[in-house]
Parts: structure tokens; sequence; C-alpha cells
């Protein structure tokens, strides 16, 4: 329990900047429970700062996870789950495939690796689309087979890209008890960019708010802790 | 025409590819194997014949794996380091491409002399010289489809936690076999119809292949129909029976153009280098055409309208293949050597006695021959024809000329003229079917050359070489390059077959 409390992931001076673009976020410390809700307009850099915490963007700055930095990582190296708005599930995989696809780039045994994945596929009602090819899946099965993709291997924080954008309200609570239920049993936190689902704020432990410091299109990007 | 769903009816297109069929294959092949003698079946299966196959596919198989284990590597590091060196290293691969055959042979003659690598007329020259030949063609192809995957979905994976290695076994080549595949098919059937490489380096027997052999066989003071066209008919079963194993019901070719790809970037037009460089290479043509007499002149005109229609018409006629629905009419000029199905066509419809104009003839025979790359490359590319814009620009009240010019044209654009730039270099190396069909009354710049050289003026034949050269490369740096940018982390330039 004392664990739970304790300061998980850090960051310090995280900066993105680019040309005509820059970005900071304040200093903050994670526990292994929090839900951080990130709200900024449209065209404000959230994906972006999702990017350059996973390492596909380059960022300034310190972050730590479990006290170890791992900002000079490589991507692969950050044990980071990303759940890409777009989803880019893998087309020359099926469903079953794509969720087990982490599983198998760890070497984890191929008959343990199908039964979580099915075990997994079962509790999000994605059990008559296993073996289906990604073309054919609907959005919402997409967004819950990227959603798996990402948890399986157990990331040691979970970054969402709008992940109930497009679903019904339905889906929409199903997929976000899953992943309360799934992190906290993990103890994984989680960084949220959402608009369309109010319950993101309302369970958030942590929101972060954009705000624009200096001109319109090249002040400092920031965000405050509300 | 507007390329896109056809909307030819059904029974129409079979009757046309029926007939299409017909004309270009059955009816020459039928009149040939009409006159031949009971011998064939004999030579079929002689030791010699099956000797001679047996060398040829041990000989490609041999190259072939050798070209893939250094091409695969390579084309990788290319794609990946998109430093100013990797760049010099494509563009040189893509210089060596378009340089005709045996021009390339005479290179790589000098440069294996030069380093005592290899003695001439050995099996070891023959295969450094195919492996060489094939290098270039072989890493660009598989650049080309490394560098049409989505950066994104590669993005997906190493977030998984793949490495550099494991994204590569894991999403690029499962993504890309196929395309990798129709790289090597291509080669394939490059080795199995090489010529005038062989002929120079390996000199023929005991390192003959069935192309040399169909030649040998049918030299004009010692004709034998027969053997020649055993060996059509091996070299043909070859290459359906590797074409079939690589079932091809999908992605039938190299991918051209994926969706993703970002409109060119104006930043990445470099017009002043272009035009200095264009302004060099004339000055160059014009020194050389100023020292000439006249007939180099004529020959390098004759040669550039010649290519300039084949190029034009090979495109038209490859749009009209795939409104038809006729892929496999397409593919079908691949399944034996330009030199065959020159040939056979000389004897079925011509000997000497057509009175279409023979420019036009040529025009013809190469169109239908350079049939199946430009359908390899086009295909795909309309496949992806993203008809829900189309009729959304047709809704704001776009004819469908219009509404393709403003919604498929920007996209397919650089690709075309990257297609025309190629088969315009194929045409203007091409020999044997304007040998065959030109009835001496002109004398494109390839057939110039080759006369010079059988005559040994090797200054004069040098001197038609660097034309060649210039003007191909003319026309790839004008026309061939298209540029792109890629989404995501990887902002790397592409360029497509």
């Amino acid at each position: 329990m004392e664990k739970m409390n304790q300061a998980y992931v850090e960051f310090k001076s995280f900066l993105i900047e680019f040309p005509d673009f820059r970005l900071e976020l304040p200093s903050l410390e994670l526990r292994r429970n929090d839900w951080v809700s990130v709200q900024a307009p449209s065209g404000f850099g959230k994906t972006t700062l999702l990017r350059a915490i996973a390492g596909l963007d380059p960022a300034k700055g310190q972050l730590s996870i479990d006290g170890k930095r791992i900002d000079g990582f490589p991507v692969h190296e950050r044990n980071i789950g990303f759940v890409f708005q777009d989803h880019l599930l893998f087309s020359h995989l099926n469903a079953l495939e794509n969720v087990m696809v982490g599983l198998k780039l760890r070497g984890v045994n191929e008959d343990e690796s199908l039964l979580k994945a099915t075990e997994l596929m079962n509790k999000l009602d994605l059990e008559g689309r296993i073996h289906a090819p990604i073309q054919e899946l609907s959005g919402g099965e997409r967004q819950r087979v990227a959603l798996l993709r990402a948890l399986i291997w157990v990331p040691q924080i979970l970054l969402l890209d709008e992940p109930f954008k497009g679903l019904d309200e339905t889906t929409q609570r199903q997929m976000s008890d899953f992943i309360r239920q799934f992190v906290a049993e993990h103890g994984i936190p989680v960084l949220c960019v959402s608009h369309q689902n109010e319950g993101n704020q309302a369970w958030a432990t942590v929101s972060l708010v954009g705000q624009l410091l200096g001109e319109k299109h090249h002040g400092t990007r920031t965000f405050h802790r509300r | 025409m507007i390329p896109g769903k056809s909307r030819v009816p059904r029974w129409l297109s079979i009757l046309i590819q029926c007939g299409l069929v017909f004309f270009i294959f059955l009816y020459p092949f039928l009149t040939l194997m009409n006159k031949l003698s009971s011998s064939f079946w004999s030579e079929l299966f002689s030791s010699s014949t099956l000797y001679i196959v047996k060398q040829t596919l041990w000989m490609t198989g041999v190259s072939l794996l050798l070209v893939t284990v250094v091409a695969l590597p390579l084309a990788v590091w290319l794609s990946r380091h998109r430093t100013p060196f990797s760049k010099y290293i494509q563009s040189g691969f893509q210089v060596m491409w378009i340089l005709p055959n045996f021009v390339f042979a005479f290179l790589v003659v000098g440069v294996l002399k030069l380093f005592g690598v290899v003695e001439l007329y050995s099996l070891r020259t023959v295969l450094v010289a195919w492996f060489l030949v094939a290098l270039p063609f072989v890493t660009i192809g598989f650049t080309l489809a490394l560098d049409d995957l989505d950066p994104r979905e590669q993005e997906a994976m190493e977030t998984l936690g793949a490495t550099p290695r494991q994204r590569f076994w894991f999403y690029d080549f499962p993504k890309l076999k196929r395309a990798f595949a129709s790289t090597l098919f291509h080669q394939l059937w490059f080795f199995l119809t090489s010529f005038s490489l062989v002929v120079l380096l390996g000199g023929g027997p005991p390192h003959e292949t069935i192309e040399v052999s169909i030649y040998t066989s049918l030299k004009m003071d010692e004709v034998n129909n027969e053997r020649a066209f055993a060996f059509v008919v091996w070299q043909i079963l070859i290459l359906c029976l590797v074409r079939l194993a690589l079932n091809w019901n999908e992605s039938k070719a190299l991918p051209v153009g994926q969706e993703w790809r970002a409109a060119p970037s104006p930043k990445e037009k470099r017009w002043m280098g272009k035009l200095l460089l264009a302004l060099l290479l004339l000055l160059v043509s014009t020194f050389f055409l100023v020292q000439d007499d006249g007939d180099l002149l004529s020959s390098l005109v004759t040669s550039l309208a010649l290519s300039l229609l084949v190029s034009v018409f090979s495109i038209f006629f490859s749009i009209f293949l795939y409104r038809l629905r006729a892929r496999l009419l397409a593919e079908l000029a691949a399944w034996t050597s330009p030199l065959i199905l020159s040939w056979l066509w000389w004897r079925a419809y011509a000997i000497g006695n057509f009175t279409i104009p023979s420019l036009l003839l040529c025009v013809a025979v190469q169109t239908v021959l350079f049939a199946p790359w430009v359908s390899r490359m086009i295909f795909p590319l309309l496949d992806r024809t993203r008809y829900s814009e189309l009729q959304a620009a047709q809704s704001l009240g776009a004819s469908p000329f219009r509404a393709w010019r403003l919604v498929e044209w920007p996209r397919l654009r650089a690709d075309f003229r990257f297609i025309f730039a190629w088969i315009f270099g194929l045409s203007l190396a091409e020999v044997s079917s304007v040998i065959l069909f030109s009835k001496g009354d002109f004398e494109p710049l390839a057939v110039w050359v080759q006369n010079q050289f059988s005559r040994y003026h090797l200054g004069d034949a040098l001197k038609g070489t660097i034309l060649m050269i210039i003007y191909s490369l003319f026309v790839l740096i004008f026309l061939g390059k298209s540029e792109g940018v890629k989404h995501g982390k990887n902002e790397s330039s592409l360029r497509r077959i």
C-alpha cells in the first residue's frame, strides 16, 4: 500500500521544442494508480506531448519511471503502452495476433500468450472476432483491440490518445471500466487525452489544463494542474 | 480515358482479351508449332537441352541468392538512414539501372579485368556480372517497398517494444514479402532472359543459358527451329511455375505510392540544380553532335521519337488493360523474353512484307513488350483510386474527368512521370525488336551504337553510348524523381519505381 502512494513516474522540466512550437509540462509526480486527464483545445499539442513521452518525438528534460531515468532511452526500451488515436493496428495480422504481438516481442510462450489474449478479448466482448482480419472490424472493435494490444504486456505507464472517440455510450463505459480495473490491478498510471468521455475528468486524480502564454501562434504552451 | 472503375461490359472485356491473347501469343506460337518437325519432342527432353536448363536454373538460383543476401540489408539501411551518403548510393544505383545492358556488360568487363577479379569466359565472371547488374535493381526495388510502409505503424510496433531487428521481422518483412517476391521475380525474369551479358562474358558453352541457346539456335546460317522452340517452352514453363508458386492474388507489383504519402514539399524542388545539370548534359551532347557528319543526329532524333511514343503508348495501353480487368494478359509478355516474342511476331506476321510504317510497328511491338512492367507499376496505383473522393468531387459539380484531375492526378502525377522516364530509358536501349521490324529504313541510337561496336568503331560507339546515357539521365532528372514527405519522425523523402 505504501508503495502505491510513492511517486512512480516523475517529469522534471519536460519540454518539447520545435522551431515554431514550444510546449512545457510542469514538474509532476505520479503515483501508480494516478489517472491524469489532459485537457486543451484542438491543435494545442496534446498528441505531441504523448508522443514525446513515448519517445516518438524529441523532448528535453527528465522522465523517470520507478526511479530510473528513461528520457534517453529509445522507444522500444521505455515500456510505455500507447493507444493511438487512429488505432494503427497491423493489417497483416488478425485481431488476436494484434493483441498478442507485444507478448511475442518479449518472447512469451505461445500458449501462455494465447490464453491471456483470449481471456482479455472475452472480457471486452471480442470473443466472436478473435480471428477476424482487421479490415473487417468495426471502429469500436478496432479501438478495443488497440487497447488490449497496449495493455496485455503490462506497460509501466499507459498513454491514451482519444480512446473513446466515436464510440457509443455503452462501449465507452465498458472500455473505461475495463481500463480502470486493469490499471488498478497492475498499478499502472494513465495519461489520457479525451474530449468525449466525461468520466475521464470525473475519475481523474490529476487534471492538466492547457494554457497558452504569449501570442496566439508562437507563444509557449504549458499545462497547469487544476 | 479516365483510369478507375471499368465500365466495359464483362462480355466485351473477355472478347477483347481473347482477341489480344490470340493475336499476341496463340497465333504466333501455333504458326511456328505447325512448322516444327517431330524432332521437337526429342529436342525438348534431350540431355543437352536438360543440361542447359539445369545450368540456367543453377546460375539463376545462385545469383538470386547472392543478390538477395546483399540487397536486403543494404535496402533496410538505405531506408532507415536518410543521410546524404545513402542518397548518393541510391542515385548511383538509379543511374546504373538505366544503362543499356550491353553498355553495362562492357563496363563490367572493364572493371573486373582492371582489378583482376575474374578471367573472362568463366562461370564466376557471369555470376559476378549478374550480381552487379542485379544489385542496383533489387536494392532499389526493396528500398522503395520499405519506403512505402506506413511509418506510424512502424512507430506503433516500436512502442510495443520491438527492437529495429524485431520491427523488420515482425512488421516490415511480413508486410512486404509479396513486394520482395515481385522484385525477385522481375530479376529472375532478367536472369532467365539474359543474353548479352552471358555472351560477352561467358561466351557460350559450358556456361550457356536458355536465352543464349535460343539465340544460337536461330542464327541465320544454321537455323534450328525445333531446338529454339524447345528452349522457348522450357523458358515459359519455368517462368509460369515460379509465377504460380508466388500465388499472386493480391499485390501484383512493387507497391507504388501509398495513400499516406503527403504532397511533395515545395522545398524539395531543386529546379535550379536540375536546370544547370540539364544544360551541362545538353552542352556535352551538342559537342558530340557538332563533331558528327549527321548519322548520329539522325539516329538520336529517331530514338527520341521512338522512345517518346513508346512511353506514352505503354502507359495508355496499361490503363486500357486495367479497364479491361486484363491482369493475366498484362503479365503474359513477361513469361518469355522480348527477343523470342519479337521473333515470333516477326515470323507470324511480318517476314519483311508489312505495309504499316516500320517506325509505328516498332512502337506497337515495344508497347506490348513493355506492358507487363508498366502494368506492374500502374495497376497497384489504380487499385488505390479513391472512389469516394471522386464521387464527392462529382457531387460538387465536377465532370468525371475533372474530378479525376482534381482528386487522383496530384497523387499519381509523380509516379506516372517516373514510369514514363523508366520506359523511355528502356526503349532507348531496346535493340532486338528494332532490328527485326525496322526494314533497315531507320537506325535508332541503340542499334547504331551496336553496329559501331560490331565494326570496331569504338570511338563512335562510345560517343553514342554517352549520348544514350545523357538522354536517359536527362529524362530521369526532369521526370523521374518524385519526392514526398513521410508523416511521423522519419520525414524521409520517397522514391518509387
